[in-house]
């Protein structure tokens, strides 16, 4: 079901990737204990160096270091306007960060490569005003060289529940069937890492689970997934939590160990 | 039709005609409108925008075909003299004529990509190469640009009107052949050489400073 990448760490594509970031960095570093202090590793999936936004004069990220391993399951949570869709914007390539960097699978945001490895669900799906559920699965899959489409996009409306609306046009529909629209077209693609931003709203049950379902599956073929949502009750299921408050780290570590209610109950007390 | 008239009757009826060559542009250019309304599905696709910008163009051209086809059989009716010329001139005609809505759609679209992300900066937050005395210019430019092109499009109707020579008409046609050539493929490289150009002036203006 899921179309994942990130259970192939041997592939071509993979090693032609370690290859081609390994050696700017070797050749970068003039003292050759620089060189043997360089991570041997496959690169992450995620990286930031100082990503940092301003709108105008006001902050919406503070400079941030974060590393993602490939195959994490990430949760972040935080107030309206704490950062996380911005920080997400960038590391697709849709916002343009005040400073710093960041790499997505090793290639620099923005680039054809990063955005080949990652898939993006806004927070507000968008569609094109002519085309079915069906059509845009099928742009989209044909864009991204999937052959087996067909099937994937089979499996994946009926698992949300729009196998009778996949002739309609999605601009037509309410709030939570765009977003099961926006599902399918997130995962009918391949990716390696997927971020998603608030995924459950307007979702019903069925919907709620198809997605926790998409997220397990695509989880164990390897992906790495990062999550922004409100739906604390579904952050158990991350291997890592990330808060944010006014654009900055407050916490970052397992799930488990976190105190979500204190976490929601800062950030709420940040805001005012 | 119009361009039947334009050629037997008046010049005046060659407005007629650029008036249809730009709408039947325009609307056969929706795929590539909405396509440039909705730049966070375009920047998802791991491909150069103007790859699928110009293959937008495709089916377009392949609707356009059929409505040179149809305003030439039209075009027969009106004057039967002009028959083979009018379908000799009618595609290449109605292309030409659809650069116009194509710059002005493409303008539109988002700005050249900044080294780090393909969105690019925000076209309000740019630094505008026109001083601020030329602005109207400016806007006007911009306004009539797109219709000025589209009456490029019109060109080989004039020459069979005047010249009235085979061979003049096949000289405008492989002009036109060639200035849709050019418009296709500056929407293919658009993103590449404004990056060219934005580094260009960054860098004159660091040398400057």
């Amino acid at each position: 079901m899921s179309n994942s990448r990130s259970n192939r760490p041997q592939s071509k594509r993979t090693r032609a990737r370690s290859a081609t970031t390994s050696q700017p960095a070797a050749s970068s570093q003039p003292e050759p204990t620089a060189r043997a202090e360089a991570p041997t590793g496959p690169p992450a999936a995620i990286e930031t160096v100082e990503l940092a936004k301003r709108y105008g004069d006001a902050p919406a990220l503070w400079p941030l270091d974060l590393r993602i391993g490939a195959g994490e399951r990430i949760s972040l949570i935080g107030h309206n306007g704490s950062g996380k869709t911005t920080l997400m914007r960038m590391l697709v390539g849709m916002l343009e960060p005040s400073e710093g960097t960041a790499t997505i699978a090793g290639h620099p945001i923005g680039s054809i490569e990063a955005r080949a490895a990652v898939s993006y669900l806004a927070d507000q799906p968008v569609f094109y005003d002519d085309l079915t559920v069906w059509e845009h699965l099928e742009y989209i899959a044909r864009l991204h060289g999937t052959a087996d489409w067909e099937q994937q996009a089979v499996d994946l409306v009926d698992m949300v529940g729009l196998m009778d609306r996949v002739d309609d046009l999605p601009v037509t529909f309410s709030r939570g069937l765009k977003q099961k629209a926006a599902l399918t077209m997130a995962f009918v693609r391949p990716f390696d890492v997927m971020l998603i931003d608030e995924p459950f709203v307007g979702l019903d049950r069925l919907g709620k689970e198809a997605l926790l379902e998409l997220l397990t599956l695509a989880h164990g073929d390897g992906a790495t997934l990062v999550v922004a949502t409100h739906e604390l009750s579904s952050v158990k299921e991350s291997s890592r939590l990330i808060a944010l408050s006014s654009g900055e780290v407050v916490y970052d570590g397992l799930p488990a160990d976190a105190d979500l209610a204190a976490l929601t109950e800062g950030a709420r007390q940040d805001r005012s | 039709m119009g361009a039947a008239l334009t050629i037997s009757a008046s010049p005046l009826f060659g407005l007629v005609l650029l008036g249809a060559l730009f709408f039947a542009g325009l609307e056969s250019l929706e795929p590539l409108s909405q396509e440039i309304d909705r730049p966070d599905l375009t920047d998802g696709i791991p491909i150069e925008r103007g790859w699928i910008y110009a293959h937008h163009l495709v089916a377009s051209a392949i609707l356009l075909v059929f409505v040179g086809v149809t305003g030439a059989a039209v075009a027969v009716l009106v004057d039967p003299d002009i028959g083979a010329m009018a379908f000799a001139v009618a595609i290449p005609m109605v292309w030409a004529g659809a650069m116009g809505p194509v710059v002005v759609t493409m303008l539109d679209a988002p700005t050249a990509p900044s080294p780090t992300t393909l969105l690019g900066t925000p076209r309000d937050a740019e630094t505008s190469l026109v001083p601020p005395e030329f602005a109207g210019f400016s806007t006007a430019l911009r306004t009539l640009l797109p219709v000025l092109i589209s009456a490029i499009g019109t060109v080989p109707v004039f020459v069979a009107r005047f010249a009235d020579d085979a061979a003049s008409v096949g000289r405008s046609l492989v002009a036109l052949v060639l200035f849709t050539t050019i418009v296709v493929l500056w929407v293919r490289r658009r993103d590449p050489w404004g990056l060219k150009l934005r580094n260009f002036f960054e860098e004159g203006r660091a040398a400057s400073a």
